[in-house]
């Protein structure tokens, strides 16, 4: 049976740019740029100074606040200094930047763990957290707190949908690296100590949902496979616990409030990764795509690689690019320069043509009601556009605004080309 | 004939009952008002603005007249109106009118000067166009443009300049701080009226970074600080900063400021 939620919109996925293109290394940059806060949370304290030499997966950055993520060198090399960068989600942010020796010696902290099988649950949430592991769907929230609810939760739900059109790396990531994402929930499963564990896959990639099916049959995991129906926003986290399990988490509240924890697939293999491998977080798979870029790809790329270096590994673009946007189209963010560096929560870079960039002018609301249907929080997208538009924030509250996810399928659908989730931001920004 | 008399005995008597009736209700239904509330609403500004945590003029009005606020809650309102409320109210007159104290200023000259790092497409407001990547300008501390502060103004006080920047009419500002509340780089600052020059910049950057963005903010230089007579300005973290207090309006600092980073409203 193949289950969903209300709302949504199935949106034309772009995908097949590049589904069938294997995960591949690239070769390592010349230099990179480690932001300090590539989460949700604090910003991380320097542990390096200028002129430190340090290897792959030395911790450069730690934070003692609780709400946080430490970061590591992603090549080995020299420290060239701490300074303000681009960022690709605040826009400036103080990043490490790292000059490649081009040996890629390994710090030797980085072992194969034995025995990691008979770790309990406290040792396992130390290596996530020294291993700086975060969601790796793109909110990039600290692993270590997620895991560790405050309430006791009964499912784990494992999110392979990639909903967002054109992203691949996750749905590569599923048929190239099953065994371990497996392993992965394995060890995310004792770590929350639950009973019960789905994967939720959409079901127009049908080779992942085989692929999870045959080696859960083969290695009699305890965890079932949900084929959800292809729709925009299914992976987003209410969405898919409805779909999935069929509970609400209540307005304001968290996952956990209503017994679930929703992790990504990439977030279990990189935990498989740290525990098995003693790996720390410094390497992701990365969606380069875009009908203007050459060579479409998944790419197995070190953070802090900048994104420019991935678009010519890919061989650049046909014609001049319109907008690079970290992300999927829906709920990406556009970047001003090709100089930002991958951090942990990229998931994909998409090129836009400026032909595909081009904003079409706003046009008065003709109350249709479609961003209504669409709206997968049951919300009423076009009154608050309204409030906004006619200057009455006062009135929104009565909408509701903060139940919005902001996956932009109003904004999609909008036959007045509206800019609907621009004005819900607005409103959410005065209300706070 | 008949039909006729019948129709005019019928409608004389029904006006006649209903005037009874509604001259009856009248004195039986009577709100007692106070004359004073009509009388103080007509000398309030009448704008509504809303400084002043109420929800008009009228329901000030009402809380002025019943002892429970006192006429200077209203910034907006003149001095010659605000000794009318007190001789209305029968108070003292004395100290009532003096001047009004603040008024607007918005501190950034940046405007197209300033240096864009993207172009900008998204709704046309501050609060939106600060959340795009902490702000589409080069300098972290630039007016944004999109003329939110204009849009609240309830008086119409602020305009645009032809340089890109808003500028607040001082003659018109009511210091209802509500541009205050909404500029998400917190450029608006209240500057006592008497008082003519204020600092167009609030960027603590180094000199040499503001001269590559934009050329007209503050390179910290201190010359201001060496000519200021009364020793009122002082650099806090790369900012010149006017200490009001004791500023004397002379004006030295504007002549000496290389950038015309200091400006007179």
């Amino acid at each position: 049976m193949v289950s969903t939620f209300a709302g949504g919109k199935h949106i034309e996925s772009h995908k097949q740019l590049s589904r069938d293109a294997a995960i591949e290394p690239i070769p390592l940059p010349v230099e990179v740029v480690i932001p300090l806060s590539q989460h949700t949370g604090t910003i991380c304290e320097p542990l390096v100074k200028k002129g430190d030499r340090v290897l792959t997966g030395t911790k450069i950055g730690q934070s003692s606040n609780v709400l946080s993520s430490c970061v590591h060198a992603s090549i080995s090399g020299t420290v060239r200094g701490i300074e303000l960068c681009p960022h690709p989600v605040l826009g400036q942010c103080l990043a490490v930047i790292i000059d490649s020796d081009g040996r890629d010696e390994h710090d030797a902290a980085i072992q194969p763990r034995k025995a990691a099988e008979r770790l309990s649950k406290e040792e396992l949430l130390a290596i996530i957290k020294e291993a700086g592991i975060v969601g790796m769907g793109g909110a990039a929230f600290p692993s270590q707190v997620k895991l560790n609810p405050p309430k006791p939760v009964d499912t784990l739900i494992i999110n392979g949908v990639e909903c967002e059109p054109y992203l691949t790396c996750d749905f590569r990531l599923m048929l190239e690296k099953a065994n371990e994402i497996l392993q992965g929930i394995g060890l995310l499963k004792k770590t929350v100590n639950v009973s019960k564990v789905f994967i939720g896959i959409e079901e127009d990639k049908p080779e992942a949902l085989r692929m999870m099916r045959n080696k859960i049959m083969e290695k009699h995991y305890p965890f079932t496979v949900s084929p959800l129906t292809a729709k925009y926003p299914q992976g987003a986290e209410k969405q898919l616990i409805k779909a999935v399990i069929n509970r609400e988490v209540p307005p304001g509240k968290l996952p956990f409030d209503a017994g679930v924890i929703v992790s990504n697939v990439g977030t279990a293999c990189a935990v498989y990764e740290a525990v098995f491998l003693g790996k720390p977080l410094y390497e992701r798979v990365v969606t380069v795509t875009g009908a203007t870029v050459k060579k479409p790809a998944n790419l197995n790329v070190r953070i802090g690689t900048r994104f420019g270096d991935l678009i010519r590994y890919c061989q650049g673009t046909t014609g001049a690019a319109g907008k690079i946007i970290m992300g999927g189209p829906m709920m990406g963010l556009a970047q001003f320069s090709e100089d930002v560096p991958v951090i942990k929560g990229t998931s994909g870079i998409l090129v836009l043509s400026e032909a595909e960039a081009r904003q079409e002018g706003e046009h008065p609301c003709i109350r249709c009601g479609r961003c209504v249907d669409v709206c997968p929080m049951g919300m009423i997208p076009s009154a608050l556009s309204l409030c906004v538009e006619s200057g009455r924030l006062d009135l929104s509250s009565r909408y509701n605004p903060r139940d919005c996810i902001e996956c932009g399928a109003c904004t999609y659908i909008c036959p007045a080309k509206r800019r609907i989730v621009e004005s819900i931001r607005l409103v959410k920004a005065v209300m706070k | 004939m008949k039909g006729i008399i019948s129709a005019i005995l019928t409608l004389s008597g029904l006006g006649f009952s209903f005037g009874v009736l509604l001259a009856w209700a009248s004195k039986k239904f009577h709100v007692k008002t106070d004359p004073r509330v009509e009388k103080i609403t007509g000398l309030l500004p009448g704008i509504n603005c809303g400084a002043c945590g109420e929800a008009g003029c009228a329901s000030l009005a009402e809380l002025i007249a019943a002892d429970k606020a006192d006429v200077h809650v209203c910034v907006a309102c003149s001095p010659e109106n605000r000794i009318a409320i007190a001789s209305v109210l029968g108070l003292s007159t004395e100290g009532v009118g003096r001047r009004l104290s603040q008024a607007a200023v918005i501190g950034c000259g940046g405007g197209n000067r300033c240096k864009n790092k993207f172009a900008y497409r998204g709704l046309a407001d501050c609060r939106v166009a600060v959340s795009a990547m902490g702000g589409y300008k080069e300098c972290r501390f630039a007016c944004l443009e999109q003329g939110t502060c204009i849009q609240v103004c309830p008086v119409g006080a602020i305009s645009m300049q032809p340089e890109g920047v808003p500028k607040v009419i001082s003659e018109k500002c009511i210091g209802c701080k509500k541009c205050i509340a909404v500029c998400p780089r917190r450029l608006i600052m209240m500057v006592d009226r008497d008082k003519d020059v204020y600092i167009n910049c609030h960027s603590h950057d180094k000199g040499a970074l503001i001269m590559k963005k934009c050329g007209v903010g503050c390179i910290a230089c201190g010359k201001c600080v060496k000519a200021c007579p009364s020793q009122a300005i002082t650099l806090i973290d790369n900012l010149a900063v006017i200490d009001y207090g004791k500023c004397t309006n002379c004006k030295q600092c504007v002549a000496v400021c290389p950038t015309k980073t200091i400006a007179i409203r």
